[in-house]
């Protein structure tokens, strides 16, 4: 456990979700597809068994997945605790922790932000983003 | 798309979402078609101060895999 929730591959953990979401094994294609975890525990033991290390942050203990239609919008609300809790983190100044993924495939570093308004705007982003995508 | 969800949940619980089948199988033949671009939402441009660089058909999805990743389990930051 930790206080953040930590991959340490963020393509090999998407491959995994996608094999969940499909029903094909992204990870080894001759292999049936991993069935999708019904605890924590087995979610890490998956991950384990494909050298994949997740640490959710401490006191994380639940497992609940959410399958739905396409013709449906999912919102997933985050708990308003850990959105006070990263603005406070935010506005004692630190940096914005956007997963390693993004930098790669930009070629370059998230730039630091212009003021704390510019901050706080890409966590709103953030939220907006992940609270609805579900594809793309 | 007609119907809304609108899901709450605890700080104590790990929510995974998972994208429905055919939106995902439907991103991934438009992103092996010749010249595709991965359609990441315009604000990572804006704060990247660049755009996202063209790639691959295995780096775009590789980045598929990755962004499905991201917002399936993130949760606040």
């Amino acid at each position: 456990m930790s206080t953040k929730l930590e991959i340490s591959d963020d393509i090999l953990w998407g491959k995994l979700v996608k094999s969940w979401a499909t029903g094909d094994n992204y990870i080894s294609p001759d292999r049936p597809a991993p069935k999708i975890p019904r605890s924590l525990e087995e979610l890490l033991a998956q991950a384990a068994d494909i050298g994949l290390t997740i640490s959710f942050p401490d006191g994380m203990v639940g497992l609940a997945v959410l399958e739905y239609s396409p013709e449906t919008a999912l919102v997933k609300l985050p708990p308003e605790g850990m959105i006070r809790a990263t603005e406070a983190e935010l506005k004692a100044g630190d940096k914005y922790p956007m997963p390693r993924f993004y930098d790669d495939f930009y070629g370059r570093p998230l730039p630091p932000p212009k003021n704390l308004k510019d901050v706080m705007d890409l966590h709103a982003a953030r939220i907006g983003d992940y609270s609805i995508r579900n594809c793309g | 798309m007609v119907g809304l969800a609108i899901i709450q949940y605890s700080p104590q619980t790990v929510v995974l979402k998972l994208p429905p089948e055919r939106m995902v199988r439907a991103t991934e033949a438009m992103l092996r078609q010749a010249g595709a671009v991965y359609p990441m939402p315009k604000f990572y441009d804006d704060f990247y101060h660049a755009p996202l660089p063209a790639a691959s058909t295995e780096k775009l999805l590789d980045l598929h895999a990755a962004r499905i990743g991201d917002y399936s389990i993130r949760n606040c930051g």
